[in-house]
């Protein structure tokens, strides 16, 4: 009996089917495994592969279960659909902000890359007219001498 | 080319042709060529270097038009250093603060074979250092081996020595001061034999002014952060 009311916030959202509990944690398990082919294409660390899965599982889980939150101290427990619907969004934003973040780095690897390549030509572009310059002054020796 | 010295400068005017004599004095000594990268300087960065006749050949200003950061300026020099074939490189902050002369204890660690990427520490050598300085740089060595799995004395050294292996693989993706902290991601990413040299430093109201403050400091943390997040 105690093992049923320990497990029982588990299958809780089975009995009250909710849209936001049965996609949220869909969308947690894409993004876990977004986290995994880039771990896998070497793209990540297995330490940032470990953040990003913690954090995407935790969202998932809070999401199929809220009710585990009343585990949680009060304060961080959310009672109503409202709350839910805040949660949520904030969860939004914020991968709302890291998406703007990832496009302004974007941006500026792609402005690095203009200002290199700029860099890298322009002394490329010396060395030639230095080397045209010095068999320009070998053809005038030879013409002189 | 074989060996060749990196320095990144921005704004550096009077300071760096004050100390810049003293860098080719140590490239003469141990055959190097120097790369000096301006990243977009308001005054675009010029040495005269009739006093070294010999060098003319040796040393290569390349400028950024734009400022795009210390570590975007160091990956244009490894570029440009590997395609020169440079098979040892070593950077040195632009801004006068370490003594050229340890690039020759970098040289002689990476010379003998056994050792991949050489950071010259300057908390290995007893000398003085603010204590902001020194907090400062616990918290990034803190978050440097979180995000490496490497522990070292100073994380954000601008003295390191790289050898043919490393440099080969050594690609900096972040553009700012980060780019400490990237050399010892690709370290534990690839494997490479990490050692740390005491080197000593000078510590002015110019060189406090150039480094990395608290905000700096932040932003730096907060770009490692969500970066990693969102790679």
């Amino acid at each position: 009996m105690i093992y049923t009311e320990r497990v029982c916030f588990l299958i809780s959202p089975l009995s009250s089917f909710s849209l936001v509990s049965l996609l949220t944690p869909l969308f947690s398990l894409l993004m876990v495994l977004r986290a995994l082919s880039l771990y896998r294409r070497r793209m990540q660390t297995w330490r940032e592969l470990l953040l990003w899965t913690v954090l995407w599982i935790g969202i998932g889980f809070v999401a199929w279960a809220p009710s585990v939150l009343d585990y949680l101290p009060p304060v961080v427990g959310i009672k109503s659909g409202v709350n839910v619907l805040i949660f949520f969004g904030f969860v939004m934003l914020f991968y709302g902000f890291f998406r703007l973040f990832v496009k302004v780095e974007e941006l500026e690897r792609k402005i690095v890359e203009m200002t290199r390549e700029r860099a890298l030509g322009k002394d490329d572009k010396d060395d030639k007219d230095d080397k045209d310059d010095k068999e320009e002054d070998d053809e005038e020796d030879r013409k002189f001498s | 080319m074989k060996r060749c010295i990196l320095v990144p400068v921005y704004n550096e005017g009077k300071v760096f042709e004050k100390w810049f004599p003293a860098l080719l004095k140590v490239a003469q000594e141990t055959g190097s060529g120097v790369i000096v990268v301006d990243d977009g300087s308001d005054e675009k960065v010029y040495f005269d270097l009739k006093e070294f006749p010999e060098y003319d050949e040796k040393v290569f200003f390349l400028r950024h038009e734009v400022n795009c950061g210390v570590g975007a300026a160091l990956e244009t020099g490894l570029q440009f250093a590997r395609k020169r074939g440079a098979e040892m490189v070593l950077t040195i902050d632009g801004d006068g603060q370490h003594s050229p002369e340890d690039l020759k204890l970098l040289m002689r660690v990476l010379e003998k074979g056994e050792v991949d990427v050489v950071n010259g520490s300057r908390f290995k050598k007893n000398q003085v250092i603010p204590l902001a300085r020194r907090l400062a740089n616990f918290f990034a060595n803190i978050l440097n081996f979180l995000l490496s799995g490497f522990w070292v004395t100073d994380s954000q050294s601008g003295m390191k020595g790289f050898s043919k292996r490393a440099l080969d693989d050594l690609s900096l993706q972040t553009p700012g001061y980060e780019w400490c902290t990237d050399v010892f991601r690709e370290a534990a990413w690839n494997k490479w034999r990490v050692e740390e040299v005491p080197i000593s430093v000078t510590y002015n109201l110019y060189t406090l002014s150039k480094g990395q403050s608290f905000a700096v400091g932040l932003d730096m943390v907060a770009r490692l952060v969500v970066r990693s997040l969102m790679k």
